[in-house]
């Protein structure tokens, strides 16, 4: 089992990233990949998944660096004063990051859920040192995702028979104990589905959701473990193995590239 | 501004993060896994609550153990209960390399990491203070479990909310009839016995702890059997010391913001003991 490395981020404001740096076994095969964890009550939820795909990456040569986004898990921040803004630049700055550990000049994003969105903002996605993008389960909206919180928080809260909270536009006002607060949930709604894509090669790794025309579909079995206790359930390893596979062999086509 | 965390490592390769306050005391907290959550713990109760603390000089440090979080699994096939005392232990001294100025710590766990808070204590003088938050594994019998639910279902059937959960299918009702029927057998089996001879025990501990000085602080939610753990294994111990306090209406991870900064509030209120930084001299760390 390779080694990870729990890290710092630091950033220009004075606050920082969490990370956690999984190198590869022996001699890289691959460009580094750089993983992100989706935000919000998701997190804790799929925290233990991205653990095992990082470290599976690493095990078949391929050095993986996972980050929180701000207001996330481990980083600075509370996640009412996030946004997606502020996620964008998380990536970017997860980018350099993991350039600079990897001593390469190409990487390749890989998100889950709405993480997936701030990769799709044309400053990310653009960059040069981009090579590709893996997409896992996608949440391409803001808005999409605050319906799916709504969901998860009703679901938490109807065996006391109680409501969520939610604010005039009906979007919840927290979710699983993480506050979301009036700033955040405009800003999601207003966060709507890319209008440029990438010129990139892009895979769409989803057993729920329709692959569009500037993605290559990867089919994973949907397991929604992101709406899910991790008390009660196992890692869905064929998802993984699927995931990896995918993101391994971006990875070392851009690493025969380069 | 100096920075307030960073990330370590220690022992075996467990992954941690380390919240250090420019004003220290001798005092630190440790935080214990949640069950299978990162140590960020439920909601990032445990992040945000080491930054409360760090604004009253109590630094602190929170990890993820074996085989949970960024950590690894441990190669030495050590037991689980004895993994529960040794990893903390393992994290007061790394707490103390990083902050030479510590010399006494606060256990603070949630549910799985609030028994292994107890158990930590119990075996470790340097041990000060634990906040067991939501403990239900203290006597670990199928018994016990159901006489702590009875008892629970026993305060809700006084509720008209509870009954009209139950005629509009919110509650199951089979949960309801397990519950019933299993302390029906426990009390024929004599099982109950068992699990009460079990709960003696973890009562005569508590006390030993108390009569270290190590103060208690355990916080039990509304909707969770832990008020009711509490009441039947420490009721009768009315010690200066030993503070339990409930939080209306919160469930077993403290999922609302509300229920989750009404603890930290609480535990903020009883740390303040421990605190190296004057009330006047205080102020909020925010990150």
């Amino acid at each position: 089992m390779p080694e990870t490395i729990p890290m710092h981020i630091d950033l220009a404001d004075g606050g920082w990233l969490a990370a956690a740096w999984n190198p590869a076994d022996s001699t890289a095969v691959g460009a580094p990949v750089l993983l992100v964890a989706p935000p919000g009550c998701e997190y804790e939820r799929c925290h233990r998944v991205l653990v095992a795909v990082a470290a599976r990456l690493a095990e078949s040569g391929v050095p993986c660096l996972r980050i929180d986004l701000s207001g996330c898990g481990e980083s600075s921040g509370d996640l009412p004063e996030a946004g997606p803004a502020r996620w964008a630049t998380d990536v970017a700055e997860g980018l350099a990051e993991v350039l600079r550990l990897a001593r390469t000049r190409k990487a390749v994003l890989a998100g889950l859920r709405l993480s997936c969105r701030a990769m799709l903002e044309p400053a990310v996605f653009g960059h040069p040192a981009v090579a590709a993008l893996a997409l896992w389960e996608p949440v391409l909206s803001g808005e999409a995702q605050l319906n799916e919180w709504l969901v998860a928080e009703r679901a938490l809260l109807a065996p006391y028979g109680r409501v969520p909270q939610v604010d005039s536009a009906g979007r919840p006002r927290s979710c699983l104990g993480h506050t979301i607060g009036l700033n955040l949930a405009s800003e999601l709604a207003a966060w709507q589905p890319p209008t440029q894509v990438p010129a990139r090669p892009v895979v769409w790794i989803s057993g729920l959701r329709p692959v569009p025309a500037w993605a290559q579909a990867v089919d994973c079995r949907p397991t929604p473990f992101w709406d899910r206790d991790p008390a009660g359930e196992l890692i869905p390893t064929a998802a993984v193995a699927v995931v990896v596979k995918a993101i391994a062999t971006l990875a070392r086509s851009a690493h025969d590239q380069a | 501004m100096t920075k307030l965390e960073r990330p370590l490592r220690f022992a075996h390769g467990l992954c941690a993060t380390v919240t250090e306050p420019e004003h220290v005391g001798t005092v630190g907290a440790v935080f214990l896994s949640a069950g299978l959550l990162p140590r960020s713990g439920p909601a990032r109760l445990y992040t945000l609550l080491a930054r409360r603390l760090a604004g009253y000089g109590i630094p602190s440090l929170r990890f993820d153990a074996s085989g949970v979080g960024d950590s690894p699994h441990r190669r030495d096939g050590l037991p689980l209960a004895q993994m529960m005392v040794r990893e903390p232990a393992e994290a007061m001294e790394a707490l103390q390399r990083e902050v030479p100025q510590v010399r006494g710590h606060l256990l603070i766990g949630v549910c799985a990491g609030a028994y292994a808070a107890f158990l930590a204590a119990e075996a470790d003088p340097r041990v000060v203070g634990i906040v067991l938050i939501n403990p239900q594994d203290f006597v670990g019998d199928g018994a016990w479990a159901s006489m702590a639910h009875a008892r629970r279902l026993g305060d809700s059937a006084r509720r008209l909310q509870a009954w009209i959960n139950l005629a509009t299918g919110r509650t199951d009702y089979r949960k309801v009839v397990a519950t019933l029927a299993a302390r029906v057998k426990s009390r024929l089996t004599g099982a109950d016995s068992v699990a009460m001879t079990r709960a003696s025990a973890i009562n005569a501990r508590m006390r030993l702890l108390l009569e270290r000085d190590c103060r208690v602080l355990c916080l039990a939610s509304g909707f969770d059997d832990t008020a009711h753990h509490l009441a039947l294994l420490y009721g009768d111990i009315d010690h200066p010391l030993l503070r339990t306090e409930r939080i209306d209406g919160a469930e077993h991870l403290l999922r609302n913001p509300q229920h989750r900064d009404d603890a930290i509030a609480r535990i903020v209120d009883w740390a303040e003991g421990f605190a190296a930084v004057s009330a006047e001299a205080r102020e909020v760390v925010e990150l």
